[in-house]
């Protein structure tokens, strides 16, 4: 196991930010940390990254206590902060040499890592111009490359993709997987749970300091119990046949989107789906289209959080 | 890993355009501008508040009665001369009437001191100049005003260099008296008054032309000048240069401007906290002493290049002549160490705090305050007094005056003071920065 954390717990004065919570991280594994603003996933990460000590409870890397002694992990993590962590007026080639600096490159070493990085993150012809001229994207992208200038073995990613493009999104996801591919580590938070669901093998789900669900994707939607359901787009207003869609017997849930527009959720499997699908025909319901709609990630922290992910 | 951190934080520094305005741009600007425009001040008398002088007497007023007594007797009735005559005494004169005065006192006090007290209260600013009375100062005095020639009386001023303005209005106010005097003289009315008196017309005048013929030997240099007077000979402390107008400014604005390297390196290291670059050096393992240490350094070079900069300018376009290269190498180093120390102390209040406030308080009112109190705006001497007793709390008062210092020649024996002021501001702010710090966890300096 390459991170190992036991009940860990984090107080400032009254309020505990982080309360009680155990996780851990397999060599070359991705995992992601969800959790909306203010559930505790900043200060988690702080205090793996040695920058805040718990009031209790333990960080283990690679069997090793790194509450008690910080420098066992400091060489081998790298920190990707949510913030832009550079220096503006120096160019990104500057602010890639002094980082590498701090973990002991120099010379031909430090070279030959910014020019492997810089491949990685899509930055070379720009390397030179300073930060403050880059688009939002390319920032990101140096923001990440400082992390993995030194070779880490565990990688922790705090919201990368906040504010930026499709195209350099795509590109950090697949700087991700190519971490993956390495056999390096990753922990990664985000708001955007189909990142999420693209890159992490596991999820931990976390909501006012405690970890309230973890495992697969699967199998958090398997433990969510959340029904799939069905987006109905009629001809006539909705308002018309609503009373008569809720009376049906396999229908739970009816949401109204618009005057044309409904989704709903039945207790059954698909077969259920085809039931319904009949009754509507046989009612004349004036049915145009519909789309099975599976649960995912954001429908499992809705049901579990009782609120979304960006709230 | 120290030496890389100050390597990324003087390019950092020269990449920032408006910081470099501020410490190179701002203060050669200032001080030309200054120095121009306050270069009569530096050499006309101004509005002041009483200053001190001191008197030192090389005569002996018995003495020098028993010499003109001598002298006299031989052409009139002495005792009967000094007795009719009370405003013939003229240590009287001179020390109760003339310098007792109200007016006088209200712009010049005096104390009469040996020599060596006088030097040592001049050394350490207690007064402004020292009076050398000379040898048969009331044997002269007296024989001006009963002979019909004068005997020369030359009084010797010494004065610090950096009281321009006071030892300038001392010199005035003794002329002022001496001028009095000698126009008496030169009317001749009182000898001739006198010896009318005392004298029948035909011994009187058979006695003048004998006068006239011997002159009247002056007890000190033996010699008698017929048009001489009492005259002022001004010096400044042995061997010390004159402080003009460009020479106190561009120190001034130095000293001043130095500071705002403090404030900048408070500013800068918060600002890396908020950047979250201070955390990623956190994670790789720079410790907070090791981030105190490099902006030490980074502060040091950027103080000493700047003051460097300010001097050269000095010496090429303002014609200000350093002469002792050594001794302001010293001076710069002293003075970067000091504003180091206090840099990082801005810093280590700015970073827990967490609010650029303490670092923008500093910048926009300490500074200035410092910079009043410290000389840096205009010489303490035309401020109250009571700036002067607290000019203490200015780092810039120290770095003006060692510089002035050195710039007048002064031995660095007596600049130790100054030297041990500043190291003692160094290792203060220094060693209180390093405490803040060190009682904080990691996250709250990254």
């Amino acid at each position: 196991m390459m991170l190992e954390v036991k009940t860990l717990k984090k107080k400032y004065g009254e309020f505990t930010a982080v309360d009680g919570i155990s996780l851990h991280i397999n060599k070359g594994e991705v995992v992601g940390l969800l959790g909306p603003n203010g559930a505790g996933k900043s200060t988690t990460i702080s205090m793996i990254a040695t920058l805040f000590k718990p009031n209790s409870g333990e960080i283990l890397f690679e069997g090793e206590n790194i509450v008690k002694n910080p420098k066992v992990i400091q060489p081998f993590i790298g920190y990707v902060p949510q913030e832009i962590a550079l220096y503006e007026t120096l160019s990104g080639y500057e602010n890639l040499k002094y980082f590498g600096a701090l973990y002991g490159l120099s010379g031909k070493a430090i070279k030959e890592q910014i020019q492997r990085i810089s491949k990685i993150i899509g930055i070379e012809d720009r390397l030179k111009d300073r930060v403050s001229t880059y688009s939002g994207g390319m920032k990101r992208r140096i923001n990440i490359g400082v992390g993995l200038l030194h070779n880490p073995k565990l990688v922790i990613m705090d919201e990368p993709t906040v504010g930026i493009d499709p195209q350099s999104r795509n590109h950090i996801l697949e700087t991700v997987n190519k971490l993956k591919s390495e056999g390096i580590s990753v922990l990664y938070t985000s708001h955007y749970m189909e990142e999420v669901e693209a890159i992490c093998e596991r999820i931990y789900i976390m909501d006012h300091g405690k970890i309230i669900a973890d495992g697969t994707q699967e199998a958090l939607l398997e433990q969510s119990k959340i029904q799939s359901g069905m987006k109905l787009k009629f001809e006539k207003p909705v308002a018309q046949i609503v009373d008569q869609i809720k009376a049906m017997a396999w229908v739970t849930q009816v949401q109204i989107l618009d005057e044309y527009e409904m989704i709903i959720r039945s207790s059954g499997n698909g077969s259920s789906h085809k039931d319904i699908l009949n009754a509507l025909m046989a009612m004349n319901s004036g049915l145009i289209s519909f789309d099975i709609q599976k649960p995912d990630l954001e429908q499992v922290f809705l049901h579990m959080t009782g609120r979304g992910l960006r709230d | 890993m120290i030496l890389k951190m100050l390597k990324k934080d003087i390019a950092v520094l020269f990449s920032e355009r408006k910081s470099l305005i501020i410490f190179i741009i701002m203060p050669i600007v200032l001080t030309t501008i200054l120095s121009f425009s306050l270069k009569g001040t530096f050499q006309e008398t101004g509005k002041f508040n009483a200053f001190k002088v001191a008197i030192v007497k090389a005569y002996d007023s018995e003495e020098d009665l028993s010499y003109f007594r001598t002298k006299l007797s031989a052409y009139v009735d002495f005792d009967k001369v000094m007795a009719d005559q009370n405003n013939m005494d003229f240590e009287k004169v001179f020390f109760q009437d003339f310098l007792e005065n109200e007016d006088v006192k209200s712009i010049m006090t005096s104390v009469v001191m040996t020599d060596e007290e006088a030097q040592k209260a001049l050394l350490n600013d207690e007064i402004v100049a020292i009076f050398y009375l000379p040898k048969g100062f009331i044997y002269n005095q007296l024989i001006n005003f009963t002979m019909p020639y004068r005997n020369e009386i030359q009084i010797r001023m010494i004065s610090s260099s950096e009281h321009q303005y006071a030892s300038q209005i001392a010199e005035s106010v003794m002329m002022s008296y001496f001028d009095l005097m000698n126009e008496k003289v030169i009317q001749k009315n009182v000898f001739i008054e006198v010896g009318a008196s005392y004298l029948d017309t035909q011994d009187l005048f058979a006695h003048l032309g004998e006068i006239l013929d011997n002159r009247v030997e002056n007890p000190n240099s033996g010699k008698m000048q017929a048009t001489a007077g009492m005259q002022i000979q001004h010096e400044t402390i042995s061997g010390e240069k004159a402080i003009d107008s460009f020479t106190y400014y561009s120190i001034a604005m130095m000293s001043m401007f130095i500071l705002y390297a403090s404030g900048y390196v408070g500013r800068a290291l918060l600002r890396e906290k908020k950047m979250q670059t201070l955390s990623r050096a956190a994670v790789a393992g720079v410790t907070k002493v090791k981030v105190l240490v490099s902006k030490f350094l980074m502060t040091l070079i950027l103080c000493m290049v700047q003051m460097s900069l300010l001097l050269i300018y000095a010496k090429i376009v303002l014609k200000v002549d350093w002469e002792r290269p050594l001794m302001m190498a010293i001076g710069i180093l002293f003075s970067a160490i000091a504003v180091s120390g206090l840099g990082i102390f801005i810093s280590a209040i700015t970073l827990t705090r967490d609010s650029y406030k303490v670092a923008n308080i500093f910048e926009t009112v300490l500074i200035h305050i410092f910079a009043l109190f410290g000389g840096s705006y205009v010489p303490l001497e035309v401020l109250p007094s009571i700036v002067s007793r607290v000019k203490f709390i200015a780092l810039n008062s120290a770095v003006l005056d060692l510089f002035l210092g050195i710039y007048k020649g002064v031995e660095i024996s007596n600049l130790l003071p100054q030297i041990g002021m500043l190291t003692f501001i160094s290792i203060l702010f220094s060693s209180l920065a390093i405490w803040i710090v060190s009682k904080r966890e990691a996250q709250d300096y990254a």
